[in-house]
């Protein structure tokens, strides 16, 4: 449902987003990675509209993202933000419902339809028995649950997920990324993650796209992107990758032996247009 | 990479301050200048009695002495009511400046070399070289600066010393003394006293308790004068009952509109028109319609500085004041 | 995409009560109640003052003077003081109060600081200016009693917030640090405008002085009359955003990607609480304190939400500077105390006690 062409984008003459190429489709989990600074975040700046594109399109379900007015555009695309800032005193309900706001006109009150649509999001997020509970007392992880519930009470058609679990511990880390993808195949969403852990992309994607200097250098199942010459040239660290025993999906590991430093990887050129 | 259009304006900046603190530095050796035409008076007085009434000793208002072994010549006055007894006194000529508010005479508006009474420059003052400084209120501790300069300073503070008709008889009889011009003081307070007594004596048969009330305004925000005032004096020798009684304990008391109208004063004097208060103004205030000078129309405007300041003229305002208020007495 | 029907009813069989919702019409029994609160406070000022008026009395001159009702002959100074004096200031005093509370709220509600209020964009400083311009010209003399200083100072307002805005403004987007930063610039060269015009004519200081630090003793229905299309006007614009500025206290980026239009929010926002603001300083000078401290007051007593904080600090504001009013009338009677004053002396310890009961429960039990 969404469709990426030829895009370019950047911030004051600073390209940075080169001609990428994508595409997700509704019921999978497509995650992004790459070294910092390829571009991942801008990229998900633009396709949800809050980055202008240089030239290119992206398109979700056939319409031009620029051709969204806001409050439409958020009917159809939520967000999940790393260290999202939730505001003190708040409740976690009154936080998810926050999500309804596109569905809601200005002078509009929320109603027993919202109220049903935050409830369910919140049972399938397993966070109904915080909602009376201030935001600023909920853990990281919590936090978590609250705002991807709150995503899900916008009922879009594709999730953008940007480093989502970076600050959680490993536990949250899974149960965040399990229940992303359940969401997907239960609701028929696309989602797309952009992720710093491998081996998370790794098990949890259904197809990964590799990114270096604005540009998708490598899109595919895990096996076929998360490949040791291919991580190699992206991220100039000499790896070795290995199969999950239960599940035989790649898991990179940095190599220790004699290769273990290779030339350094060079800085990523600087357009001055 | 920094903006180099920010390095260029902060160098020009820098090259202006330079500039600026070096023009001050040069023109703060220029003394104010000061005209020899005062030097030689035209109309020179010359004191009688000169011999006996220097040296002369004066009480000031912060109780300390002011000795002075000759009538001064170069005499810088921060008192517009001071200036203006002197110029009555006709000696003028020993004037050397006047504050910036002195604006009667007409001598006292165009004199040449003025300073500020409000925010007195000690290093002006002194560059003009006075040998006496009349002070009438103490701002910004001027006094003190000056006696730490040895400068001889009579101070006679307006709200504590003059609060009376006869304290400024007072007042005009010692500038007679200080300047030389005791007979031209006698002369002037018997003839101002004589205008009072007429006033008086005009006013003799009125019961003692005085049936109509006043309400003296001073600017727009309803301060008034009180009973415990030189302008409270002059109510009382007008047989006027002052609304603002005895404010209190305060000489200059602010009060509210409810209570003025319930006072129902029959006179309101107006001294504020520099805040644009007019008769037509005061008559056309919400709620002022229920007072009885409104209704009779017995609104009297008077010039504020004639009434701010203890001089000779307050009995000019008293004629006025008569006048206005008892027209048939009064022609 | 709409959430599985058949899981949720499951799951609601074991969900609990669900929490309240906040809506317009729940709201309405919170309003009225502060609006009759207000309104009592504002009789009982009414009978209040240095002059002693029976308040049977003032009640009567008070309904004698609405429509369709006549109660009877009254004496005409007590008429005069009731209606022509106090009326016009406690209702004043209402109206800047209420204007300078909720536009307190507002300007917290789009900066999220704590600390903003509505002089920070050069309200106060741009008033000042152009009031002060006013009272050391010739124009000040000549004009009497319709004094050309309000419209000198609600334009001087609007000129100093318009260039706070514009100095901030970055392509089209506006960033909210960049705007407290130009509007304390714009306000450091107002008031040092105006320090050196009461110094240079020093004849018209206790005049500006007098203008500065506000007060109602020079209120009018007419000034009424001036500032009410403002209050009026911001009110029923600004409200309606109540429930956006709720999620505008997430980041900007959420309340983007939730769909707001958060530069036409914040221009909306800004430019009715200012023009408010503006024209509330211009009738009644500065008087600081409500702006900051009656929403914060708000808040901390009945919640974050904007839909109870900006009505409720509204009417907060207004019995807070009534009362204040009836107490700088009266309190002394040689001279009127600044409202200023009393707002500090009055607000600032009523605030502490609040912060260090919301203290303690952030320390855990107690």
């Amino acid at each position: 449902m969404l469709s990426v062409r030829d895009l370019h984008a950047g911030y004051d003459g600073r390209a940075v987003l080169r001609g990428v190429d994508l595409d997700a489709a509704r019921g999978e989990l497509l995650g992004i990675i790459g070294p910092n600074g390829c571009g991942k975040t801008t990229l998900l700046r633009v396709i949800s509209g809050v980055l202008p594109a240089a030239s290119g399109s992206v398109t979700i379900d056939g319409d031009e993202v620029r051709s969204i007015n806001p409050a439409a555009m958020a009917r159809r695309i939520a967000v999940v933000a790393q260290g999202a800032g939730l505001p003190e005193r708040f409740s976690a309900f009154e936080v998810t419902l926050m999500g309804r706001t596109p569905h809601l006109g200005l002078l509009q009150s929320e109603g027993k339809h919202d109220i049903d649509v935050v409830r369910a999001a919140m049972q399938r997020t397993d966070c109904w028995h915080l909602r009376s509970r201030p935001v600023e007392e909920l853990s990281g992880g919590e936090r978590q649950r609250v705002v991807i519930a709150r995503a899900l009470a916008q009922e879009p058609g594709l999730l953008l997920l940007d480093e989502p679990t970076s600050h959680l511990d490993i536990q949250h880390q899974v149960d965040t990324f399990r229940l992303t993808l359940d969401l997907c195949r239960e609701h028929q969403l696309a989602a797309v993650a952009v992720v710093h852990d491998l081996t998370l992309a790794s098990m949890f994607a259904d197809r990964i796209a590799l990114m270096a200097d604005g540009a998708i250098v490598a899109c595919g199942a895990p096996t076929q992107v998360l490949e040791p010459r291919i991580i190699e040239r992206v991220y100039g660290l000499a790896v070795r990758v290995i199969a999950h025993p239960a599940t035989g999906r790649p898991i990179v590991v940095p190599d220790a032996g004699p290769r273990a430093m290779l030339a350094p990887r060079p800085a990523p050129e600087r357009s001055t247009r | 990479m920094t903006n180099p259009w920010i390095h260029r304006l902060g160098g020009a900046l820098l090259a202006a301050m330079l500039l600026a603190a070096a023009a001050c530095g040069s023109s703060s050796t220029k003394n104010p200048a000061y005209t020899s035409a005062t030097a030689t008076p035209a109309a020179a007085t010359s004191p009688t009695t000169v011999a006996a009434a220097f040296p002369l000793t004066v009480q000031r208002s912060d109780g300390k002495a002011l000795t002075l072994a000759a009538a001064p010549k170069h005499i810088v006055s921060l008192s517009p009511a001071a200036t203006e007894i002197i110029y009555a006194l006709g000696a003028q000529a020993s004037l050397a400046a006047v504050d910036k508010n002195a604006d009667y005479p007409d001598g006292a508006k165009t004199f040449a070399t003025k300073v500020d009474a409000y925010e007195p420059n000690v290093e002006s003052i002194t560059g003009i070289a006075p040998d006496l400084v009349i002070v009438s209120s103490d701002s910004n501790g001027i006094v003190a600066k000056l006696d730490g300069l040895k400068i001889p300073v009579l101070f006679e503070d307006i709200d504590k010393s003059v609060k009376t008709v006869d304290d400024v008889m007072g007042q005009i009889t010692l500038l007679g003394k200080i300047t030389g011009t005791s007979d031209k003081a006698s002369a002037l307070v018997t003839t101002l006293n004589a205008r009072i007594k007429k006033v008086k004596d005009g006013l003799a048969d009125l019961p003692a308790t005085p049936a109509m009330k006043v309400y003296h305004e001073l600017d727009s925000t309803f301060y008034s004068a009180s009973t415990d005032t030189f302008i409270g004096d002059v109510y009382k020798i007008l047989h006027l009952r002052n609304i603002a009684g005895t404010g209190s304990g305060v000489a200059y008391p602010q009060l509210t509109q409810e209570a003025i109208i319930a006072a129902n004063p029959n006179v309101i004097v107006l001294a504020d028109e520099e805040f644009g208060v007019t008769v037509d103004s005061v008559k056309s205030r919400p709620g002022w319609s229920a007072i009885d000078a409104v209704k009779t129309g017995k609104i009297v405007g008077l010039n504020a500085s004639i009434v701010s300041r203890p001089g000779p003229r307050i009995v000019d305002a008293m004629e006025t004041l008569a006048r206005a208020i008892y027209p048939e007495r009064f022609k | 995409m709409q959430l599985a029907p058949p899981r949720a009813a499951a799951a609601r069989a074991t969900a609990g009560r669900d929490p309240a919702l906040v809506t317009w019409r729940s709201l309405v029994p919170v309003y009225a109640l502060a609006a009759g609160a207000t309104l009592i406070i504002a009789l009982l000022a009414v009978s209040w003052g240095t002059v002693h008026i029976p308040p049977q009395t003032t009640l009567s001159i008070v309904l004698n003077h609405l429509p369709w009702i006549s109660t009877g002959e009254h004496s005409a100074t007590y008429d005069a003081i009731v209606w022509d004096v106090r009326m016009p200031r406690v209702v004043l005093a209402g109206m800047v109060g209420a204007t300078l509370a909720f536009s307190g709220a507002a300007y917290q509600a789009v900066f999220r600081n704590p600390l903003a209020e509505p002089y920070v964009m050069g309200v106060a400083a741009g008033a000042s200016v152009g009031a002060t311009l006013i009272i050391v010209s010739p124009l000040f003399v000549t004009a009497g009693f319709l004094s050309p200083v309000p419209p000198a100072a609600f334009a001087g307002a609007l000129i100093a917030v318009a260039l706070a805005y514009s100095l901030a403004r970055v392509g089209h987007i506006v960033p909210t640090t960049s705007l407290i930063l130009s509007g304390v610039a714009v306000s450091s060269v107002g008031t040092s405008l105006v320090t050196y015009m009461m110094l240079a004519y020093n004849t018209r200081t206790l005049a500006i002085l007098n203008w500065l630090l506000g007060g109602f003793n020079t209120a009018t229905w007419t000034k009424v009359a001036i500032a009410l299309p403002y209050t009026a006007l911001a009110a029923i614009a600004v409200l309606p955003y109540a429930r956006i500025l709720n999620v505008m206290q997430l980041d900007e980026d959420q309340a983007r990607q939730l769909g707001v239009s958060v530069e036409r929010v914040k221009l909306t926002v800004l430019g009715f609480a200012s023009l408010a603001t503006a024209a509330a300083v211009s009738v009644s000078g500065l008087i600081g304190f409500v702006g900051l401290i009656v929403p914060h007051t708000v808040r901390m007593i009945w919640g974050p939400d904007y839909r109870r904080v900006l009505p409720l600090s509204g009417f907060f504001g207004a019995s807070f500077l009534i009362v204040a009013d009836m107490i700088a009338r009266t309190i002394d009677p040689t001279f009127e105390v600044p409202i200023g004053v009393i707002t500090a002396l009055v607000g600032a310890p009523f605030f502490l006690f609040l912060l260090r009961r919301q203290g303690r429960g952030a320390r855990g039990r107690f």
